[in-house]
């Protein structure tokens, strides 16, 4: 076929364009893709990258929310598109007994064994979050007296306490200060919401982001439940330069470790 | 107030003698009269209304402070799970709360900070959407002529 000189231009000039045009597209999608580390998942979420794949972004769970909190990701969000989230700010999870959300799931991205014990659907068991504390700035541990947290806390006195301490500064007074448990709370946010500050003082965030590990070198030996955790351990061996030699030969002769 | 008095029952005094009762409680022992309105079969539970502590009397102040409309932005039905489930209810569905009277529609919580005995349902009236004075019994006590608005007989259902 016969190009002319005049359609070879248009033709490269096009496709440039196009090229160009995908490229901002795709850089948008990376963008969005790389930003989900502060996402917060529906009750029963698969792990971060597993949900990823799982999720077919069909808005299932988000139709079933009775309360609108579930949102899928739009562009712009700073979120992978299409996959649900909330804000617990603006609308948290209500942890419906019937979990309305998990069991629609066509791809078992929200798997109903996360949120089961016995077999049963028990939103208890979520773990969509963990609640943290700024403590600069909640009130009750300035001493003035809230526990708008802990009220709206669905797992009351389980997963929000509250802890009386000795007001220094005043010298008679109490502070009466809320404590999250981590191992009860399941992120639903409804604290957060409730939190009376200008921006939430007590805010969720998703717990593999804000949680330590003590890891098999602590145990709690006064902990029999603790305990059991050293027939995982693994092994440790730990090396360093003077292991690499026999423990004589480095003792007689410390020849390379003293070089300076 | 440390004046001796006479001993005596609901008829009258028994001793004649004059006894101090200096440091000791006043406790006086009236008759007991039934509640003008009791659960029976067609209304089976007590419900009791009151406050809550974010919002004073009806809500016109405090349902305007941002803080604590967050907090506490509509009354809830209160009740014991095991009634919840009896009733066919769901913990944050809604329900009808009916009296003689009237009924309100209210969402059902089963949890958290307000955990009533069984057969009791508590609803807050600080909030005008849930207007439960409908509900409530306008019966005064015969002597004090102090209303009866805490207690009544219910029947609480799907809505």
């Amino acid at each position: 076929m016969e190009i002319t000189r005049r359609e070879f231009f248009l033709k490269s000039a096009r496709s440039a364009g196009l090229l160009a045009l995908g490229g901002l597209v795709w850089s948008a999608y990376v963008d969005e893709v790389t930003a989900s580390k502060l996402i917060l998942r529906p009750p029963g979420a698969l792990k971060e990258k597993d949900f990823l794949a799982a999720c077919i972004k069909c808005g299932l769970c988000v139709e079933a929310c009775p309360y609108d909190t579930l949102l899928l990701a739009k562009p712009g969000d700073n979120k992978p598109l299409g996959t649900p989230y909330f804000i617990p700010r603006d609308i948290p999870c209500y942890m419906c007994p019937d979990i309305p959300c998990v069991p629609i799931c066509p791809t078992n991205a929200l798997d109903e064994k996360r949120v089961s014990s016995n077999g049963i659907l028990d939103i208890n068991t979520a773990d969509m979050g963990l609640a943290l504390i700024d403590e600069s700035a909640c009130i009750a541990f300035w001493g003035i007296q809230c526990d708008a947290c802990h009220s709206a806390c669905p797992l009351l006195n389980e997963a929000i306490t509250l802890e009386y301490k000795k007001n220094d500064r005043t010298g008679k007074h109490a502070f009466i200060v809320p404590v999250v448990h981590a191992d009860v709370c399941t992120g639903c946010g409804l604290c957060e919401r409730a939190c009376i500050t200008q921006k939430a003082s007590i805010f969720v965030l998703p717990r593999e982001l804000v949680t330590g590990r003590a890891g098999d070198h602590y145990i709690k030996s006064w902990n029999k439940k603790d305990e059991k955790r050293l027939k995982n351990a693994r092994e440790i061996n730990t090396k360093t330069k003077i292991s690499n030699r026999p423990a004589i030969d480095s003792l007689n002769d410390m020849k390379g470790l003293l070089d300076d | 107030m440390a004046k001796k008095l006479s001993y005596g029952d609901l008829k009258g005094i028994t001793k004649k003698d004059k006894t101090s009762l200096k440091n000791k409680a006043k406790i006086f022992a009236r008759p007991y009269m039934d509640a003008p309105e009791m659960p029976d079969k067609a209304y089976p539970l007590w419900m009791s209304t009151g406050r809550v502590l974010e919002h004073w009397h009806s809500g016109t102040m405090t349902m305007r402070v941002p803080e604590l409309y967050r907090a506490v932005p509509e009354a809830l039905c209160y009740m014991h799970p095991d009634d919840a489930k009896k009733m066919d209810l769901t913990q944050g569905g809604l329900a009808w709360i009916e009296s003689r009277r009237g009924r309100v529609k209210a969402r059902v919580e089963t949890r958290g900070r307000n955990r009533p005995p069984k057969g009791l349902v508590f609803v807050p009236f600080f909030d005008e959407k849930v207007f439960i004075n409908k509900v409530c019994l306008d019966a005064t006590c015969p002597q004090s002529k102090q209303t009866d608005f805490k207690k009544c007989a219910v029947k609480v259902y799907k809505a």
